[in-house]
């Protein structure tokens, strides 16, 4: 068998680290230990996911309510993050806007993993002509300049949520299919591919039992760097004015 | 012992006019493809023109160098490999063409035990899940305590304790990984199994247990096999009958016994003699081979095998011999068997 080192680190799960303590605290314990940066990150993280579900719950102002005679004001206490140019609270914003970024974000991504793997799936396993009919169509697909497209469409329909969602989640998706497709490449030269083959197991099966559970890893990183880029273009097209509509706080908007 | 030894199809005794498995002149070809617009340019005759025939409950080995072809016909026959030409009968139905849906009645008796056990198993599947794989796909699983009870008495037939179906297959060694595979093949109470090598990757100790296994298994079940290796000692261990592979074609077919004391291809002699013997004073009496295999893109004409016979003639730099039928084998030899 020739499988190259790096296919065999994308497949092989390693063996199971013992945990010296069980339950959560000692998971805590043992992640601070080994992984410091990532328990950083991750509690960086946990912040910003609680304050914007309790955005409602924590923010001091309420997020359209506006303030003419305190303009533009710089923080101050009863203002932590200052006042836009109609008196609204920013902190209060930013809060609100952690909600509706994440849920852009987060439902966008899980729109395009799902159409990376349909993709990148059917054409890694079935290969031959049709793979080539796909991968001719996703290199049409990819010249095509994202946010000249995005401007596009939005112009036409009108900005909102839906849209970015559909649009960035095809574009996305329909880019990431080929990386989805070579980790399926280098999972269908198993053997256990074969030998399912061998027993008679159709394509769907093959796929979902087989090909699926061995590129989980590739896919949880497909999924999650697509969160923050689209949280980026998020913002851009909210700074031009085509992201969402306009009192919705978003953090591209403020 | 289990219903699961119990095997129905294993009893019918094999006529000579149905053998299980017949296969007649397959060939697989793979073209080659160069230049810019990959064109075709040749092929790669692996498999061109194999025919035999395996009867239930016996094995037939496959030998011959690397390259020879030996995987590749394997691999047609249970139609993971599309052949060229040819015909494949199973138990008298022909299943050259047979559509996926329509081979899946011949999956079912026809299973095949692969040569890497590390690649061989899904690594994210329990063990109980793998073993029982083949019975969920052909919608015999059952209720769930019954495909319990089945995945431990398989574990239990290839010598492993049912509670190891718990485990995952990366906390078992290559040995262990191989009885798996076994069991994963067994689960449909086939009438075949193909062992692609599936000795070939594990220590000599490792190898014994498993062709021991394989054989007790064919004597309590009625099995036949497929075997195909490089390795003769394990060949002539437990074959029934054995065939010679060189360059895509048989040039040997006989009875182990036959062919293991009294060879008579100029090639299968230099195979024996190539074969270590454990005993320096006891040379073999066969010579050695001069040159090496040439290059299945560009085979010599004739026989094959001419360039490194010692006995060739001039017919067979020109003419491709046939296999025929010569007292107790069938050979492949204008010189040793003249038409």
């Amino acid at each position: 068998m020739t499988v190259s080192p790096t296919t065999t680190n994308l497949v092989q799960p390693g063996p199971p680290r013992a945990a010296p303590n069980a339950g959560l605290a000692g998971f805590l314990r043992e992640l601070v230990r080994r992984k410091p940066l990532g328990a950083i990150g991750g509690a960086v993280f946990l912040i910003f996911v609680f304050f914007g579900v309790f955005a409602d719950l924590l923010a001091p102002y309420g997020i359209n309510e506006t303030n003419l005679r305190a303009r533009l004001e710089g923080p101050s206490l009863s203002h932590l993050f200052g006042t836009d140019h109609i008196g609204r609270d920013v902190f209060s914003r930013v809060l609100k806007g952690a909600q509706v970024s994440m849920i852009v974000a987060v439902v966008t991504s899980a729109f395009a993993t799902v159409v990376s793997v349909a993709i990148g799936a059917i054409a890694g396993y079935f290969g031959g002509r049709l793979d080539s009919v796909i991968q001719r169509f996703v290199d049409a697909w990819m010249t095509f300049p994202d946010l000249v497209l995005l401007i596009v469409v939005i112009s036409v329909l009108g900005p909102g949520a839906t849209q970015i969602i559909v649009i960035l989640g095809l574009l996305y998706g329909i880019g990431g299919s080929r990386i989805v497709r070579g980790a399926v490449l280098s999972v269908r030269e198993n053997t256990y591919t074969r030998a399912a083959q061998s027993i008679g197991a159709g394509w769907g099966h093959i796929i979902w039992r087989h090909i699926l559970p061995n590129i989980a890893p590739v896919v949880i990183v497909v999924f999650t760097t697509r969160i923050s880029a689209v949280i980026l273009v998020e913002a851009g097209l909210s700074f031009l004015g085509l992201g969402i509509a306009a009192p919705a706080p978003t953090w591209g908007g403020m | 012992m289990t219903e699961i030894i119990s095997n129905p199809n294993a009893v019918t005794p094999a006529t000579e006019t149905h053998p299980l498995l017949r296969v007649e002149n397959l060939a697989v070809h793979f073209p080659i493809r160069a230049g810019p617009l990959a064109t075709v340019s040749g092929h790669v005759k692996a498999v061109d023109g194999v025919s035999f025939d395996l009867h239930a409950g016996e094995t037939l080995s496959i030998v011959g160098e690397s390259g020879c072809g030996k995987t590749t016909c394997a691999m047609a026959i249970a139609r993971l490999q599309t052949p060229t030409d040819g015909r494949i009968s199973f138990a008298g139905q022909d299943i050259t063409d047979l559509e996926s849906r329509r081979l899946r009645p011949v999956r079912r008796r026809m299973q095949i035990v692969f040569q890497d056990p590390f690649s061989s198993l899904n690594p994210r599947m329990k063990v109980s899940d793998i073993v029982a794989e083949p019975l969920v796909v052909h919608g015999l699983a059952g209720e769930p305590d019954v495909l319990r009870r089945r995945v431990g008495d398989l574990l239990a037939l290839v010598g492993l304790s049912p509670e190891m179906g718990r485990r995952y297959p990366h906390q078992f060694s290559g040995g262990q990984r191989q009885r798996i595979s076994i069991a994963r093949a067994l689960a449909l109470e086939p009438d075949l199994i193909i062992c692609d090598e599936a000795v070939s990757a594990l220590d000599v100790s490792i190898q014994a247990q498993i062709l021991n296994l394989l054989m007790d298994l064919q004597q309590r079940l009625g099995l036949a096999y497929l075997f195909i290796s490089h390795d003769l000692s394990v060949v002539r261990h437990i074959s029934h009958k054995v065939a010679v592979m060189y360059l895509g074609r048989i040039v040997e077919l006989a009875d182990r016994d036959a062919l293991f004391n009294d060879p008579q291809h100029p090639y299968t002699q230099a195979l024996l003699a190539a074969a270590p013997v454990p005993d320096p004073d006891r040379a073999s009496p066969y010579l050695p081979l001069k040159g090496e295999a040439p290059n299945a893109r560009n085979p010599p004409s004739g026989c094959p095998f001419h360039p490194r016979c010692p006995h060739a003639i001039s017919q067979c730099s020109t003419d491709v011999p046939a296999l025929r039928q010569v007292g107790n084998r069938s050979i492949a030899c204008p010189v040793v068997a003249p038409a």
